[in-house]
């Protein structure tokens, strides 16, 4: 699913993973992102994401808190995110060992 | 004034000023409308709290980021509609639907109150039988809209109300007074014509004219139901479990149909001079009244279940 993401899937990916824990608004996950990942979204990049997230199903909007809304993960939602985070765990951990038995033998 | 002080005054004065409002929505002004209509709000706010709470020389980054968004938005328009969206298009596809089934099952009722298909069902059972089975199954359908409709019409009004929302209430009040004035006309026109005999050209006027404001009411009444289901907020939890009643409606209306058919099949074969009468509609013959009214039957019931089978798709696989 996050495949068919483009260029987008990193940020939606980080969307995911920061609605993981429970539903946040824009800013919230910006926020989040930052002080989790060191990652900064920008405005754009965060509701190119959003946009895309949503018109999947992967996350869904709650009712507006004044003029913010906040967005939750869905159960399709989450099931890619583990999917995805599994999948993204096998190449760093095949990528660390190979580096590191690289560096073994050299 | 030490270097660190300086440093934070200076700080403080790069984000207390917030971003001007009129730069906000020139920046929202790139985007594509339908864009707007469905993020405007909240993208402006977030573009808002980062640009204040980002120092001046960080805010270039983020307009850009904006500017680059907006792009991609024109490049990519969303499908324009998200899970829920199409799920609140399956509901009021469903509501235009029963509308529609409504007022050919009102036909039907209106058709068949004459005594002589009374006597015909009292005579033979297959009649009988298929007018109980349409009954039965027109009682479940109106629970099944009750069941799905209650809900979801408490929220809008509650919505209305507690949000003060003259469109929602403007758009609530629409059925209500459709209905209403359909019934006031038809009191009307129903004096003013008196006792006619049957096949008069008065009485015939009076009831096409009866029909043809009721298709209108009724028409109105859907064109609510569905431009609340648009412009009202529906959180998913309260959209998804429609697919339950949207099911149960269109297996009654299925039911309904098959009732219908099987109803006009079986007068016709118990009773040629009956099926052939002119007790159609406004006095008209009866076969094209019944076609007529099994082919709106079936239509109906056809988008009724295919605009469920679609709602039930949207809760089981993510659009791609």
């Amino acid at each position: 699913m996050t495949d068919d993401l483009g260029r987008w899937a990193d940020p939606s990916m980080l969307v995911l993973a920061s609605l993981a824990d429970g539903p946040k608004h824009g800013y919230a996950i910006t926020q989040d992102v930052a002080a989790q990942v060191g990652v900064q979204l920008g405005p754009g990049t965060l509701y190119g994401a959003i946009g895309r997230l949503e018109e999947r199903g992967l996350i869904e909007a709650l009712p507006p808190e004044q003029r913010r809304r906040p967005y939750r993960i869905t159960a399709v939602g989450e099931r890619e995110l583990a999917h995805a985070a599994v999948r993204m765990r096998a190449v760093a951990e095949l990528g660390l060992a190979r580096l590191a038995a690289a560096r073994a033998t050299a | 004034m030490t270097r660190h002080h300086a440093r934070m005054t200076r700080r403080h004065r790069d984000t207390a000023d917030r971003p001007d409002p009129r730069f906000v929505r020139a920046v929202l002004v790139l985007y594509p409308p339908r864009w707007r209509e469905r993020y405007g709000e909240e993208f402006a706010s977030l573009l808002t709290d980062m640009a204040d709470a980002s120092p001046r020389a960080a805010r270039a980054g983020l307009i850009a980021d904006a500017i680059s968004g907006a792009l991609d938005a024109r490049r990519n328009p969303p499908g324009g509609r998200t899970m829920t969206d199409r799920i609140r298009r399956s509901i009021a596809l469903v509501a235009c639907a029963v509308v529609a089934f409504t007022i050919a099952g009102a036909g039907f009722q209106k058709m068949t109150e004459y005594p002589d298909f009374r006597a015909a069902a009292r005579q033979h059972a297959a009649i009988a039988a298929s007018f109980d089975v349409l009954r039965a199954a027109a009682i479940l359908a109106g629970i099944a809209v009750l069941a799905g409709g209650l809900p979801l019409a408490w929220s809008v009004i509650r919505q209305a109300i507690t949000a003060r929302r003259p469109d929602l209430i403007r758009l609530l009040l629409i059925p209500p007074a459709a209905v209403i004035g359909w019934l006031a006309v038809t009191v009307i026109i129903a004096r003013s014509v008196g006792h006619q005999q049957v096949h008069s050209a008065a009485n015939i006027a009076a009831a096409a004219a009866i029909a043809l404001l009721g298709v209108i009411a009724a028409a109105a009444c859907a064109w609510a139901a569905a431009a609340l289901l648009r412009r009202a907020e529906l959180t998913p939890r309260l959209l998804r479990p429609q697919v339950v009643p949207m099911a149960a409606l269109s297996a009654c209306m299925a039911l309904v149909t098959g009732a219908d058919i099987t109803w006009g099949l079986a007068l016709r074969t118990a009773d040629g001079a009956l099926f052939h009468s002119d007790n159609g509609l406004v006095a008209t013959p009866l076969p094209p009244s019944w076609a007529a009214g099994v082919v709106v039957l079936a239509a109906a019931t056809v988008v009724a279940a295919t605009a469920t089978v679609r709602a039930a798709r949207e809760l089981r696989t993510p659009a791609q």
